[in-house]
Order: C-alpha cells, then sequence, then structure tokens
C-alpha cells in the first residue's frame, strides 16, 4: 500500500442533512484523478475533508499511510496536501510573486528572530524561495505579471496563480477545486495542458470539475459522486457509459 | 503623482538614513525646550502607531485596547523604578516583558475570535486594566498616580536634558522601526498578511494562523510596553487617566490616518496628528473642530489612509521589472 490519499469510509452529517455517505477512494503516486458529480453531490465537502477544514462524522482519511483524519488545515498542509479553491482564494493585497511564496511557507522555517536579525539563514532561504518561485511562475506563464496585484490578474490568470501558489508548497497531492469553472474555451485548453504538464512533473492531481469534456480529456480516473454517495468509479470511458452515471448526471446534459 | 511615488521607492533607504540623520541634526538646530518635547512625543506616538500598525494594518486585526498596554508599560516602569531603584533600561525590559506576558493571557482564549469580536475583547481588557490602575491602591496608588519617576538615565548615566530624552526616544523609534519593517519583509511578514487577506487560505497553505496572530499581537503590546516605559520616565508622574479607551481611539486613528499597511505612512501619519494640534494652538478652541475636519476629510477623500494603498515595495519592483533591472 503506497497509496497517497487513503479515504476509507468517510461520512459527514451536518446536523440531520447528511452530506457524504460512507465515501472510500484511493490515490496513487503520478494520477490524475477526478472527482465529478452534479452541483451538491458533496465534492467540495470531500475537499475540504481531506485537507482537514471538516473532521469527518466518521471515517479516516490517510497520507501516504499515516492517519490525518481531524488534524488542523495547517498541519495536513505541512504533511503534504496543497490545494485551490472553487471560489478563487488568493492574497488580494499581495503580489503573484508573494502569494507564491507564501506557498513555500510550510517547508521554511526562518523564524521571527532571524527575520529580525537577518540571519545568514534567513537570507540564503529567502533567496532560494525566490528562485524557485520564480520557476513556478515561469512554467505557469505568469512570469511578466509576478509583480503585479493578484487580484489585478485578469481571472484565468488568478486561476493559474492559485495552482502555482498550491506548486510551491510543493506537495504530494494537489487538489484543485473546479479548476475551469468560469474560464472560456481557450483558457480551458490552456489550462488543460498545464494539468497535463503537472504530471508530467510528477505531480499527483486530484481534482473536482464541472467541465466534462475538460475531465474526460485529462483525468485517467473518475469517481463519480451524487447526492453524497458514490455512483459510481473507474476510467473515463467506463464512467461515461455506466448507465448510473447517465441517469443521474450525464444523462441530463443529453436531454 | 506615480512618477514620485517611483522615485520615493527606489530610493526608500536613502530617504530612511536621510531622515534618521536630520533627527539627530535636529535638536542642535532647533534648541526650545518646547519644540524638542513636541519631537519627543511625536516620535513616542509614532513608535505606539507603529506598533498599532503592526496588528492592525499587517495581521488586520483592530485594537481598541492598545492605550491599556501602554500603561501596563509605564506602571511598570514607574513602580519598578519608584520602589526598587531600577534604571530605566532594566524598566524598559520589564514593560516589555510585562506587556508581552499580559497580551499572552488576553491572547491565548482569545485569538481564535475573529474581527470586531477580538476587537470588543481588546476594548474589554482596556476597560479591566484602567479599573485595575484606579483601585489597586497598594501597588498603583488609584487616583492619585505615581509620583517623582526619575528621569531616563541608563545604567547610572543621567540622561535627564531635553535633548538627551530626544536621543532616547530616537533610538528607540529607530529600533521598533526596524523591526517592524524587518518581520513585515520576511517569511513570518508574509504569513501574517496572508492572514489578513484570507486566513483560511493561509491555513491551507501551512501557516500557523493562531501561532502568528498571538505573536504579532505579543510583539504588539511589547513595543507600545516599551513605549509606556519611557513615558512613565519621562513625564515622571502618571496616572490612570492617560490611559483610557480614548487614548487607544487615538493611537488607532493615528495609524488609519497614515495608512494601515503602511509603515512610511504611519510615521507621516502620527507625526502630522501630533505636531498639527501644536501648529494650530493659536485656534484656541476651535483646535479640536479643525483637528477633526481634517481627519473627516481625509477619511473621505482617501479612506484608505495617506498611504495606505502604496506598496513601496511593489512600485520599486515593478519600476525595476519596467526598466529590465531584475536579472
Amino acid at each position: 500500500m503506497s497509496s497517497i490519499l487513503t479515504v476509507t469510509g468517510v461520512t459527514q452529517k451536518f446536523g440531520g442533512l447528511c452530506a457524504l455517505s460512507d465515501i472510500n477512494i484511493h490515490i496513487e503516486p503520478g494520477e490524475i484523478v477526478g472527482i465529478i458529480g452534479p452541483n451538491g453531490a458533496g465534492k467540495t465537502t470531500l475537499f475540504n475533508i481531506i485537507t482537514g477544514i471538516y473532521t469527518p462524522t466518521e471515517g479516516r482519511v490517510e497520507l501516504d499511510g499515516q492517519d490525518i483524519t481531524g488534524l488542523k488545515p495547517y498541519i495536513i498542509a505541512r504533511r503534504g496536501f496543497a490545494r485551490t479553491f472553487q471560489n478563487i482564494r488568493l492574497f488580494p493585497k499581495m503580489s503573484a510573486l508573494d502569494n507564491v511564496l507564501l506557498g513555500m511557507h510550510g517547508h521554511t522555517s526562518a523564524n521571527l528572530a532571524d527575520a529580525i536579525f537577518h540571519t545568514p539563514k534567513k537570507r540564503r532561504e529567502e533567496a532560494a524561495c525566490v528562485k524557485r518561485a520564480e520557476e513556478i511562475l515561469r512554467l505557469m506563464n505568469l512570469w511578466e505579471d509576478r509583480h503585479a496585484l493578484a487580484t489585478s490578474l485578469p481571472y484565468g490568470k488568478q486561476r493559474r496563480l492559485e495552482i502555482a501558489r498550491a506548486m510551491a508548497a510543493n506537495p504530494k497531492l494537489l487538489l484543485l477545486d473546479e479548476p475551469a469553472a468560469g474560464m472560456n474555451e481557450q483558457e480551458t485548453s490552456e489550462l488543460l495542458e498545464m494539468v497535463r504538464q503537472l504530471k508530467s512533473l510528477g505531480y499527483t492531481v486530484l481534482l473536482i470539475e464541472h467541465d466534462m469534456k475538460f475531465v474526460m480529456n485529462v483525468c485517467e480516473r473518475l469517481y463519480v459522486l451524487n447526492y453524497g454517495e458514490m455512483l459510481a468509479e473507474g476510467d473515463p470511458v467506463a464512467v461515461r457509459n455506466d448507465p448510473k452515471v447517465i441517469e443521474a448526471y450525464l444523462g441530463k446534459e443529453e436531454d | 503623482m506615480n512618477r514620485i511615488l517611483e522615485t520615493i521607492a527606489r530610493n526608500m533607504v536613502k530617504i530612511g538614513v536621510l531622515l534618521v540623520a536630520l533627527m539627530i541634526v535636529f535638536p542642535w538646530v532647533f534648541r526650545s525646550a518646547y519644540v524638542l518635547r513636541i519631537m519627543t512625543v511625536c516620535m513616542m506616538y509614532v513608535m505606539i502607531a507603529l506598533s498599532i500598525n503592526l496588528l492592525t494594518g499587517f495581521l488586520g486585526l483592530m485594537t481598541l485596547g492598545q492605550a491599556a498596554f501602554w500603561g501596563i508599560g509605564a506602571y511598570t516602569a514607574a513602580i519598578l523604578s519608584t520602589r526598587m531603584g531600577l534604571g530605566m533600561g532594566l524598566c524598559i525590559i520589564a514593560s516589555a516583558f510585562m506587556a508581552g506576558l499580559l497580551s499572552l493571557l488576553v491572547a491565548l482564549p482569545t485569538m481564535r475570535l475573529k474581527g470586531y469580536f477580538l476587537t470588543v475583547v481588546t476594548l474589554g481588557f482596556g476597560e479591566i486594566v484602567r479599573l485595575v490602575e484606579m483601585n489597586w491602591m497598594d501597588l498603583t496608588r488609584g487616583p492619585l498616580g505615581i509620583a517623582a519617576i526619575p528621569s531616563p538615565n541608563f545604567f547610572g548615566i543621567d540622561l535627564s536634558s531635553n535633548r538627551q530624552i530626544y536621543y532616547v526616544m530616537l533610538v528607540l523609534v529607530v529600533l521598533a522601526a526596524l523591526i517592524v519593517h524587518s518581520i513585515v519583509h520576511s517569511r513570518v511578514g508574509l504569513a501574517i498578511m496572508a492572514i489578513r487577506d484570507d486566513d483560511l487560505a493561509a491555513a491551507s497553505m501551512g501557516v500557523n494562523v493562531t501561532k502568528y496572530k498571538i505573536m504579532v499581537f505579543m510583539i504588539s503590546t511589547m513595543i507600545v510596553g516599551v513605549a509606556g516605559a519611557f513615558y512613565a520616565h519621562y513625564i515622571n508622574f502618571i496616572d490612570p487617566s492617560s490611559f483610557t479607551s480614548a487614548a487607544s481611539t487615538d493611537m488607532l486613528v493615528m495609524a488609519i490616518f497614515g495608512g494601515l499597511g503602511s509603515i512610511p505612512g504611519t510615521i507621516l501619519g502620527a507625526s502630522i496628528l501630533t505636531i498639527l494640534p501644536e501648529t494650530i494652538r493659536g485656534l484656541a478652541q476651535y483646535r479640536n473642530l479643525v483637528y477633526g475636519l481634517i481627519i473627516v476629510i481625509l477619511m473621505m477623500v482617501k479612506p484608505d489612509g495617506i498611504l495606505g494603498n502604496v506598496n513601496f515595495k511593489y512600485i520599486k519592483q515593478r519600476s525595476m521589472q519596467r526598466r529590465g533591472e531584475d536579472k
């Protein structure tokens, strides 16, 4: 068992509402896995459980075989999960470069005293971080905008910057919450290229997406959620042909 | 306007050094005791406003209790120096320690609170501190205040002339500015600003939000505690009427007026708001009216304060990028 992420029997109840029931998923290194499902199916709730924002009512979440259920988000982030958000959550008053630098927070260690006394350690660490951040910004095609305020960027670039920030954390698993949401055709196909590039760079990706074409094009394996239950799982072709999925989700589109 | 800002941004270090140099020369040019006192008080308020800006401008945590920690610093220094004969150097350290310790006690149970809830906590704490100062007769002598606090001295060396006091304050304010600047321009500073901008996203990127909130709250109150210790030694007499929530509000106004999240703005804002009332002294009873009007007008024209949305670091970086100077 060398799964990067294992979710076992996760159930999440909000009061009387059962948002997720008995969910099992696993992600292997190097995979690109998608979670799809209609609105309100519980996809983002599952992300929030994996990243520690919610503690599940029942079930376990494991990272590299270690139980991380109920740990605080910042600890889970440091252990190796980095995410983006459905509604972009960049740091608006910080530049693109600083947003990416912040992504490295979990694996840098210069503390307050280092900052106040400008120790060699602080300077060395900072120089290394800036270099790495610049690499990522070039890779994500944001180099020209590195000193612009995050919120002054056009929508598509903001989405990319959020991914860049998550990449900066050098995560074992990159969780992308609807990365193509609100993007036009052009931006979506650019994003598609970038996600493929992430795979070639060795990242493991779990993504939530509404855009079926996008998911079918990029994911190797899919999980389908509906009303908080796991409806189907498998490779995109199998999922596409699953009658239950067609009924619950794809069928509606074909009407 | 942009060009002016760009020039300032590119020469920030020079401007800072020049400003300090001018402040060093100042007491030899202006010898009047009155002017020196105004400048000394002005620098003290710059230091206080810097502490507030770190907490409110960079961490995004509005405080209405800063005068309480100022008072804690002042009382610590007053009590230690009058009863135990401690010198100012040790009193300053003790004041920083006391302010930090008490802020830790306030912070531990409350730092999970967000936004205005925490503001209310600081307001409440300020009132508690004032009531303790008023009523703990044995320790603080209540409304009688503590008199005959020794003038500034440093390990036996007397520093009680106006000019010497001025230099003591100059050293303190420069140190405070350097500390705040170093924190802000570091990995820790990025984390702090990330918490201000979006604490959930910051946590998701590995930032320990609670730890940083407590840490910044402590540093901020320690800085203002030191300013309090200075104040006690400078004024020689303190009583609870100085450390009210009205004083806290005045301090917060200075930081907001100059621009939250801007160190040059804070220096400018606190200086203007301490020197201005002196320059319009001739208006007698209309003084407060004019003072109030100026604040209202600035907030209408520039709600972010004088330099609130001016980030010199980014202006400089963009300017260098445009000219192709960065690698």
